[in-house]
Parts: C-alpha cells; sequence; structure tokens
C-alpha cells in the first residue's frame, strides 16, 4: 500500500501537473520557428482533454472502486491549478466563453478515463 | 562450454562476414549520392549522425551486454529478460527521447547554429526507439552463442538502407531542399532499423519457446541492478561517442572561426565523415572479425597462466591486421586522384585523401588491441585513451589550420595525431601480450619513426612537385630505411634459408 493507492486522485493531478509541465516545454522550445500552434485556442483544449483523460486513466487504476469517482476528482484537481494559472497570467481579461468549455470537457474526459482504467 | 563452440564459431565467422559485407554494401550509396544530392545535403545528414549514436550508445550500449552475461550464467530466464528488457525501454527510454524531443530546437540553434538541422533530427528519436526495444532479444541471442540471427538482420537493415538511400538519391536529387533530402536519408535509416526489428521479432518466437532451466531465481534482478551492472559497460561507450559528438560541433566551431563559410563546413564535414573515413576503415571490419576470436583466448589464458600460446595468437591477429590494411592503404594512396574523379567529378579533395590514408593503419590495428585491453580486464585503459585522444585532437585543431592554406588539411591532420595517439597507447598498454616487455629499445625506435615516417615525407616532398611523384618517393625512401634498419633481421633469414637449402 503506498501513498499512491491511498490517494490516487492526488497521485492523479501531480502526474497532470507533471505532464502539462512537458506539454508546455515541448510547445515553448519548439515555437523557436514561430510554429502555428496556439495554445489558448483548439489545440489547447485537446491538449488538455488528453492529459486529464490519461491521468484519470491512471488514477484509476491506483484506485480499489469507484474510478469514475477518483477520475472526477482528478480532472477538478487539474482544472483548479488550470484556474490558478491563469489568473496568474491574464486574470480573467479574456473573457470566460472558450475556458469554460474547455473546463466542462476536461472535468468529462477525466470522468471517461476514470471509468476505462478501473480495474474490472 | 565446449559443447556450444561449434555453434560459437560458426556464428562469429558468420558475423564477420556479414559485417564485411554490410560494410561492402554500404560503400555503394558513398560513391554515388555525393553526384546525385549534392556534398551539402550529405554533410547535414552526417551532422544530426553523432547525436544519434550519442543516444543509442547511451541507451542501448550497455544493458544488452548484462543481459547476455545473465544469460550466460543462466542466471534469468528469457521471459525474464524481456520482461525486464521491455521495462527499461518503457520508462528510462521514454524519459530519455522525451528529453531529447524538448530539447531539440535548443540543441540545434544553439549548438549547432543551424535550423535545416532540425528536419534529421526528427527521425532519431524513432531510431532509437526501435533499437532499443530490439535490444534485449539482441543481448538474449549474444548470451546463448546464436548469432545468426544478429547477422541476418544485420544483412537486412544495410541491404534495405542502401537500395532506399540510392532511391532517395535517384527520386529527390537536386530538386527539393536540401534539409528534406537529409530528413529522407535519416528515414532509410529507420526503415533499415524497423526491418531489423521486425526479423528479431519473428525469429526469437521461432527460437526461445522451450523451457529453460535457471540457477537460483531470477526474482532478485531488478531493474536497479541492471542499471547498476550496465553503468560501466556504457561508460565505456559512451566516451567514444560523446567525443565523436563534440568533435563534430568543435570542427564547425574551430573552422567558423577561421573563416571557412558554413556550406564549405557542412560538405567538408559531409566529405570526410561519409566517404574517407569508411573508405579507410574499411580493412577495419577483417581485423575486428579476426579479434573477436582473440577475446575468449585471452579470458582463457588469464584462467590457466600460460601466456606463450596466446602471445603466439595475439602476434598473428595483429600481423593480419597489419598486413590487410597496409596493401589496402598504399593501393588507395597510389589510385588516389581517379578515386576523387570517380565520386566528387573533380580532383579537390585528393590532398585531404592522401592525409588521411597516412593514418588509416592506426584505426585497422586499433580493434585487436582493445579486445586485448577488454578482455585483460582493463577496459577503463581503452576509455581513457579515447578520451585524451579526443581532447589531444580537438586541441590540434585550434592549432594546426592555421599552418595550412586549406584549413581542413589542419584538420585532419589533428585527426590523425588523436587516432596515432589512441593506438600508440593501447601498443604500450598491451605490450606483456604481444610480448613487448622483452624487446629491445632501438626496436622502439624504429617502431616510432616508422610511425612519424609518413606524415613527415609528405611535408618535406612538397618541392617533388605532384601526387604521384611523391608518393613514389615516398615508397622508395621507406623500403630502403626498412632495409636499413631490419638489415640483421634480413640477414639472418637470408642464412637460415640457405641452411635449409643446403641440408635438403
Amino acid at each position: 500500500m503506498t501513498i499512491a493507492h491511498r490517494f490516487p486522485a492526488l497521485y492523479g493531478i501531480l502526474l497532470s501537473v507533471l505532464l502539462f509541465i512537458t506539454f508546455a516545454l515541448t510547445l515553448s522550445m519548439w515555437n523557436t520557428w514561430q510554429s502555428p500552434i496556439n495554445p489558448n485556442g483548439w489545440t489547447g483544449i485537446i491538449m488538455h482533454t488528453l492529459i486529464a483523460w490519461i491521468c484519470g486513466i491512471l488514477s484509476a487504476k491506483k484506485s480499489q472502486s469507484l474510478g469514475w469517482l477518483h477520475g472526477l476528482w482528478c480532472g477538478i484537481g487539474y482544472l483548479i491549478w488550470l484556474i490558478a494559472l491563469r489568473g496568474l497570467i491574464d486574470n480573467f481579461d479574456s473573457g470566460i466563453g472558450m475556458f469554460g468549455l474547455m473546463s466542462g470537457i476536461v472535468i468529462v474526459a477525466a470522468t471517461i478515463g476514470g471509468i476505462m482504467g478501473r480495474k474490472a | 562450454m565446449s559443447f556450444r563452440a561449434q555453434t560459437i564459431w560458426k556464428g562469429t565467422i558468420g558475423l564477420g562476414l556479414a559485417s564485411v559485407f554490410c560494410r561492402f554494401i554500404g560503400m555503394v550509396p558513398r560513391f554515388y549520392l555525393p553526384r546525385l544530392i549534392g556534398l551539402e545535403a550529405i554533410g547535414l545528414y552526417q551532422m544530426s549522425y553523432p547525436l544519434l549514436l550519442l543516444l543509442l550508445t547511451l541507451l542501448c550500449g550497455g544493458f544488452p551486454m548484462v543481459l547476455a552475461r545473465w544469460t550466460g550464467q543462466q542466471m534469468i530466464s528469457t521471459q525474464d529478460a524481456v520482461k525486464l528488457g521491455s521495462k527499461w525501454t518503457s520508462r528510462i527510454g521514454l524519459g530519455c527521447i522525451i528529453t531529447f524531443f524538448i530539447s531539440v530546437p535548443w540543441i540545434v540553434t544553439n549548438l549547432y547554429h543551424d535550423h535545416r538541422l532540425i528536419w534529421p533530427m526528427l527521425i532519431v528519436p524513432w531510431i532509437v526507439y526501435l533499437v532499443m526495444a530490439s535490444s534485449a532479444w539482441r543481448g538474449l541471442a549474444l548470451g546463448k552463442g546464436q548469432l545468426t540471427t544478429g547477422a541476418l538482420a544485420q544483412t537486412a537493415e544495410a541491404l534495405l538502407r542502401v537500395c532506399i538511400s540510392l532511391w532517395i538519391g535517384y527520386e529527390f536529387g537536386k530538386q527539393y531542399p536540401i534539409e528534406w533530402t537529409a530528413c529522407a536519408l535519416m528515414g532509410s535509416v529507420f526503415v533499415g532499423e524497423a526491418a531489423s526489428f521486425l526479423i528479431w521479432k519473428f525469429k526469437f518466437k521461432q527460437q526461445h519457446n522451450q523451457n529453460e532451466k535457471i540457477n537460483g531465481s531470477s526474482a532478485q534482478l531488478s531493474m536497479k541492478k541492471l542499471f547498476k551492472e550496465s553503468l560501466p559497460f556504457t561508460a565505456q561507450k559512451v566516451a567514444g561517442a560523446l567525443a565523436f559528438w563534440a568533435e563534430s560541433i568543435w570542427i564547425l566551431y574551430c573552422l567558423a572561426s577561421f573563416g571557412v563559410s558554413h556550406v564549405a563546413i557542412l560538405s567538408g564535414y559531409g566529405v570526410i565523415q561519409a566517404t574517407l573515413l569508411p573508405l579507410i576503415m574499411f580493412p577495419g571490419s577483417i581485423s575486428l572479425s579476426v579479434a573477436t576470436g582473440l577475446f575468449s583466448a585471452i579470458a582463457q589464458a588469464k584462467e590457466d597462466e600460460s601466456k606463450i600460446e596466446v602471445v603466439r595468437m595475439v602476434r598473428q591477429s595483429l600481423a593480419i591486421s597489419w598486413w590487410t590494411s597496409i596493401p589496402f592503404h598504399t593501393v588507395m594512396l597510389l589510385f588516389t586522384a581517379p578515386i576523387c574523379a570517380a565520386i566528387y567529378g573533380n580532383q579537390s579533395y585528393v590532398q585531404w585523401m592522401i592525409m588521411l590514408l597516412m593514418f588509416g593503419f592506426n584505426v585497422s590495428l586499433q580493434s585487436p588491441l582493445q579486445n586485448i585491453l577488454q578482455a585483460d580486464g582493463r577496459a577503463s585503459f581503452a576509455m581513457w585513451n579515447t578520451i585524451t585522444g579526443s581532447i589531444i585532437k580537438m586541441m590540434c585543431m585550434l592549432v594546426l589550420p592555421k599552418l595550412f592554406d586549406d584549413p581542413w588539411i589542419g584538420i585532419i591532420l589533428s585527426m590523425g595525431i588523436g587516432m596515432t595517439w589512441t593506438t600508440a597507447c593501447a601498443f604500450w598498454q598491451t605490450r606483456g601480450w604481444w610480448g613487448g616487455k622483452d624487446i629491445h629499445p632501438t626496436d622502439l625506435i624504429k617502431l616510432i619513426s616508422g610511425y612519424a615516417f609518413l606524415p613527415f615525407a609528405w611535408t618535406l616532398t612538397d618541392a617533388f612537385g605532384t601526387v604521384y611523384n611523391r608518393s613514389m618517393i615516398i615508397i622508395l625512401v621507406y623500403t630502403i630505411l626498412m632495409i636499413v634498419f631490419y638489415r640483421g633481421w634480413l640477414k639472418q633469414k637470408i642464412r637460415l634459408l640457405k641452411e635449409k637449402r643446403l641440408s635438403t
């Protein structure tokens, strides 16, 4: 019984933050050539959805039961981290429309990941 | 041990033949590509090659050897070994490849100062991943002494790579941007490795489906132990790869500081690495296959403390590598002008080729000497020889290009000095194995003068005009000097011959 088994959602959130940093680092390093990838648009939504889905699966694999709940918690935790980052970056000046869409997708993706990653 | 000796010898011979065949096949695109796609594209492709080699040695240089040793000692079952290999690939390999993928734009812009290199670099991580995925099977086959699959995979890889690179040469030509051509050439390496991966996958299933006995439980052999034991293996190999990588960047910086344009640096690097160095290393494959037999003999002799037989064997293998390399290099020295005309269509690289050929014999002597060092349990010596050699090489690159009209001659001369240093060190360190301890001091003087003669003679005969004249003068003077040096030995031989004739 490791710490990851005891707090699966926390493990998932930490992993998602690590994945987020990796993705962000890659995008910023590859942005040397003015790439058309804009992390605030649809690319960003796809990226966040992927991260939330993967971490939902991984956290549900560590849990004993209720995979979807752990996935949901994982998604919510990742969303809180994203909101905090967004507040640091632009103080929510650019409206809530795209961000609201993204938060919904992220939570749903994490929950689906939790259902998929549950032990049989 | 003896019941497997037959298969091991068969495998060794097969592997040696396969490596000679692969070198021979690999020569074909080196002759055709410079004209088809231009030197700059080849230079771009060759510039990304050292980093690929570094990643390969870092990630799959050590752990197949450890798996081979464990299976050789029957410490681990096949299934566990494959499981460990896949664990290694999925954890350490994926981490390293992601790190590489993140940092490659920084490497390309700030170390190479050429953004076009990103195109060939895009293929590099996938090649490394494929090789890593098959390297557990490589280690297992090595440990069990089944070397035929390795030979098959190597041959298939070389054939496919050569065919595809030739096709790329004819198809792409000079009509596309050169970075695309370089990327496609890297892609040919990828396809070759994919073929070898598939061969390993199918052959392995055929060979290893029976249950085998193991000594002790293989549960203790964890990733941690694998990492710990593979570290020294990796360190020895990484030194060479790291030096190779550092040199490629160092050459860029040095020549740029001497005012050579970037295009000229890329094409020159392409000429040296893609054609000239493989050409002089060609007899090295023969001496390598000769030297593999030495390894087990020396390890055996260390246990039995019977040195005399081994000394004879070592001398024979050194002589074989010497007598395969020297005639080859002499013939090449005489035919440099036609060869250069055939490959490049002009005579601008004749000087470079001659300069490299003078140091060529070092390369083919290195492999038996380093095998002796490794079998003797002094593998760290070989590593330090490589490191000090590359440091000397880099220091020479700072100074020597200033002394010549063509700065590349200085670069090649410093490469040769580094090679000579590495070989001379290995030669001195293995003196116990070729009977150098009871050698007379004057023999050493002869050896050193033999080493130093060709480069000095080349600069001294500068007044005699054409390349052909100079080569002939040097060969004549060298022969006379050798006769003078070894007249005592010659007299003895002649007397022996006469006695034999009289007795019969």
